[in-house]
């Protein structure tokens, strides 16, 4: 009874999601993140004294076309600036992670099959003819950039690179507004790669089945989009979105999406679930079912359950630890597997808090570089894990103006710089742009209060 | 996968408890089929004691009471927003609705129903909010306390229990809570700093001056003095205003601001209100720079302890002074709006009722 209410309630809500919703689920997790990142210290290092809850404003003037994006959100979901561009470091984050599906067609850059690297391909098999109708084949990319690329490609508005050069504005503009403006924008590209990473918890993103994003979940034709993905938002809305399991570390930015290791994320849920059109294919019951497998896993276990399977509920394939993976059911001697929406919910219970972990890693992944500055007549900064790059540093006067005091090339050693402390100021900070010791592309930042 | 196996525990609690969610949606959502679907079907029930489906364009109707005493709340925010969505299968947010009021004397509140969409969109979600300083908020879509699914929302007849504050309570969890609504934004970022101190493991301050009606200055908004129906009452205008605060100058603790822009019309049809919420003294400054800055001036006197009328090319003005509780108040209107000045002060005058009705001079912060 719960089963066939549930089903119908989710049969009838019209509703079109293309990914898990950036307002709701997306919102959610860029909040659990930053809550359980370094965010919050790593501002207040900086000079964002208020940390995750620091005023940071974008004049509408500066950024019309980002100001006219964001009055596409709704303020109830907290990425809203107020009329004069400002609103929290954390709303900024969540403003990213919305605005990473805007335009609409953003979204096919957000799907990565780890078996063969692509990204979204339109589908044009297992749609049915309706669809098809409604959907066309105009309305979206044929193509998307494979997620991993995505989040370090030049022509994404919201990738790393955009992130790392903003954030460095954050700390060597000159004054306090620049650099509220500089760190609102990088945090809108770190919450808009979060977006990118997290959409690769949902298991058809991951195992090439596109057209489970095109399943009609409404009674509208229009009302297209992934079940899974809209169970999601109707269970946990924004609020509800559960906090990380972990936090993931990785040593460059691809991994947390996929690494040789089988550790990113894509891998992971990839190879732990099916999706709608990834399932075990039917079989017809004989004395040996050995139903042929799409993908290599999940596997399945040696013996199928196939008397409980013959009941008119069927019976339900587990994984080890006990999560719903699919239903199977015998009828007219034919083993069929399916996902309903009681075990999408299983499933969903244990994948966001994975994929919260993993978008709190990438965060602390964008975070990681800290300078550790001492002032004794000399300033000297120093840093480990740092490759080659450039070092500047400033002073900053007791009305927040920075000024920089000294430029350098820096090499791998551990202290990077010394130069003689200057004669006034409040604070020295400096920042490093260059590489990492692994060869990723990386700022470092820091700060220490200068005496006088 | 360690982490997706160390937390296989929960899952058949968890599971039932989001089967109640969907029994519930399941009765609301059956006649989904029916409805055009440029309007979701709603997950809240038309009235408390009805099975049937509300209805997210409204109007909504409820009591705001005290959780504890049930005495009715007057003067509580009342924030509501609609979620709009367009595009098929690769959807994109189109945009929100707002609208803001407050509730009454006997803690009533009205939404009046959305009456138009933005063309090509459809209505994905309705969210009401309900706030007053030294109460936890109210969504109608979560709960404050566990963040669960709040189940108990209904378009009509709605009752909302505001819980008192607690100092044991996150400012940090209330402010992602209530969202960014620009008047809910204004009214609550007084917890911005404690929110920080407690993600610094800092004690926040003390919460004394979180009771109901005491506290820092009159926490009170444009938004909630001046309602579009207000206007139309006045005017007769039978068009339509884009709502927000001005952008001139942004809400802070001590000032605020709402532009009501007609729609498709030029500025001469738009209204603009401006609130100061200073101390007395530095009210009565504020007023007497708005004599020497305003073109046109006529002091009238005839609104709160002092009023003036102010004239220049289309547009309209009334300023008061409300010197005891310290609030001072510039509304403009264009001349195809307000066709007389007696229109603008028509205005005025509901508009210093409906501080009267806020901010009882009995309440503490005060007339002080």
């Amino acid at each position: 009874m719960k089963r066939i209410a549930m089903t119908l309630a989710l049969a009838l809500v019209p509703a079109t999601a293309a990914a898990w919703e950036p307002q709701t689920t997306h919102a959610g997790l860029a909040e659990q993140a930053a809550m359980a990142s370094r965010l919050h210290k790593r501002l207040v290092s900086i000079g964002f004294s208020g940390g995750l809850f620091e005023p940071l404003t974008i004049p509408p003037a500066d950024a019309p076309a980002l100001a006219a994006a964001l009055k596409l959100l709704s303020p109830t979901h907290g990425s809203v600036p107020d009329g004069r561009g400002r609103q929290s470091a954390l709303g900024w984050l969540t403003a990213g992670a919305a605005l990473a599906d805007i335009p609409a067609s953003q979204g096919a850059n957000h799907f990565f099959d780890p078996s063969t690297g692509a990204g979204w391909s339109a589908p044009d098999r297992d749609l049915s003819g309706k669809v098809r109708a409604v959907f066309g084949r105009g309305g979206i990319p044929d193509k998307g950039v494979p997620a991993p690329d995505w989040l370090s490609t030049k022509t994404n508005p919201f990738g790393v690179e955009q992130f790392l050069n903003q954030y460095a504005k954050a700390v060597s503009a000159a004054t306090p507004g620049e650099r509220s403006r500089y760190m609102a924008a990088a945090l809108i590209a770190a919450g808009a790669m979060l977006h990118t990473l997290g959409d690769l918890g949902a298991p058809s993103r991951v195992r090439g089945d596109s057209g489970a994003q095109l399943e009609p979940l409404g009674s509208g034709n229009d009302d297209l989009g992934s079940r899974f993905e809209r169970i999601a938002a109707l269970v946990y809305g924004r609020l509800g979105v559960p906090g990380p399991s972990r936090t993931i570390t990785r040593t460059h930015l691809r991994d947390y999406v996929t690494s040789k290791d089988g550790g990113g994320l894509a891998d992971v849920i990839a190879r732990s679930y099916f999706s709608p059109n990834t399932l075990p294919e039917p079989t017809r019951v004989s004395s040996e079912v050995t139903p042929r497998l799409v993908r290599p896993q999940p596997t399945l276990p040696v013996r199928l359950n196939l008397m409980a399977a013959n009941r008119d509920d069927g019976t339900t394939l587990r994984s080890s630890n006990g999560i719903c993976l699919a239903r199977y059911r015998v009828e007219h001697d034919v083993l069929r597997f399916s996902l309903d929406d009681e075990c999408m919910m299983e499933e969903l219970a244990q994948i966001l808090p994975e994929v919260a972990a993993y978008e709190t890693g990438l965060l602390d992944f964008l975070l990681r570089g800290e300078l550790t500055i001492a002032v004794a007549g000399q300033i000297t900064v120093s840093a480990k894990g740092l490759g080659a790059g450039s070092l500047e540093l400033l002073a900053e006067d007791d009305r927040g103006v920075r000024k920089s005091i000294a430029t350098l090339q820096t090499t791998t050693s551990e202290q990077l710089a010394q130069v003689p402390a200057p004669p006034t100021g409040t604070r020295v900070v400096a920042v490093f742009r260059g590489i990492d010791a692994a060869g990723e592309p990386i700022v470092a930042v820091g700060a220490a209060p200068l005496a006088h | 996968m360690p982490g997706l196996l160390r937390r296989a525990r929960s899952v058949d609690a968890n599971l039932a408890h989001r089967l109640v969610i969907y029994v519930l949606l399941a009765g609301s959502i059956a006649t989904a089929a029916c409805v055009e679907t440029a309007v979701r079907v709603a997950p809240f029930r038309v009235r408390p004691d009805a099975a049937e489906p509300g209805s997210l364009q409204g109007p909504f109707t409820g009591r705001v009471v005290d959780s504890t005493t049930h005495a009715p709340i007057a003067g509580a925010l009342v924030y509501a927003a609609w979620t709009f969505e367009r595009g098929t299968a690769l959807a994109e947010p189109a945009g929100a609705k707002e609208l803001v009021s407050s509730t009454d004397a006997a803690g009533n509140y009205t939404v009046a129903k959305l009456d138009r969409l933005p063309r090509g969109t459809r209505v994905t979600e309705f969210t009401l909010l309900v706030y007053k300083r030294g109460y936890v908020a109210y969504r109608s879509d979560r709960r404050f306390t566990d963040l669960g699914l709040r189940m108990d929302f209904a378009q009509s007849d709605n009752q909302v229990l505001l819980e008192r504050w607690r100092n044991e309570l996150s400012h940090a969890r209330h402010l992602r809570f209530v969202g960014s609504g620009t008047a809910v934004a204004a009214l609550t970022q007084w917890e911005l700093g404690d929110a920080s101190a407690e993600l610094d493991g800092r004690r926040p301050r003390d919460g004394d001056d979180l009771r109901p009606g005491r506290g820092e200055g009159q926490y009170v908004v444009a938004a909630q003095l001046l309602a579009e129906t207000d206007i139309k009452a006045r005017t007769k205008y039978d068009g339509g205003f884009e709502t927000g605060p001005l952008s001139d100058e942004p809400d802070t603790a001590i000032y605020s601001s709402q532009h009501f822009k007609a729609l498709g019309r030029p500025e001469t049809w738009d209204v603009a209100l401006r609130v100061w919420r200073l101390d007395p003294g530095k009210a009565q400054e504020r007023y007497d720079e708005l004599l020497t800055q305003l073109p046109g001036i006529t002091e009238k006197d005839d609104v709160a302890s002092r009023s003036f009328i102010a004239a220049e090319n289309d547009i309209r003005g009334v300023g008061f002074l409300d010197a005891p509780r310290g609030i001072v108040v510039l509304l403009t209107c264009g001349s195809n709006q307000c066709i007389s000045q007696d229109d603008a002060t028509a205005m005025a005058q509901t508009i210093y009722g409906r501080i009267k009705s806020l901010l009882p001079t009995t309440l503490g912060g005060v007339g002080k």
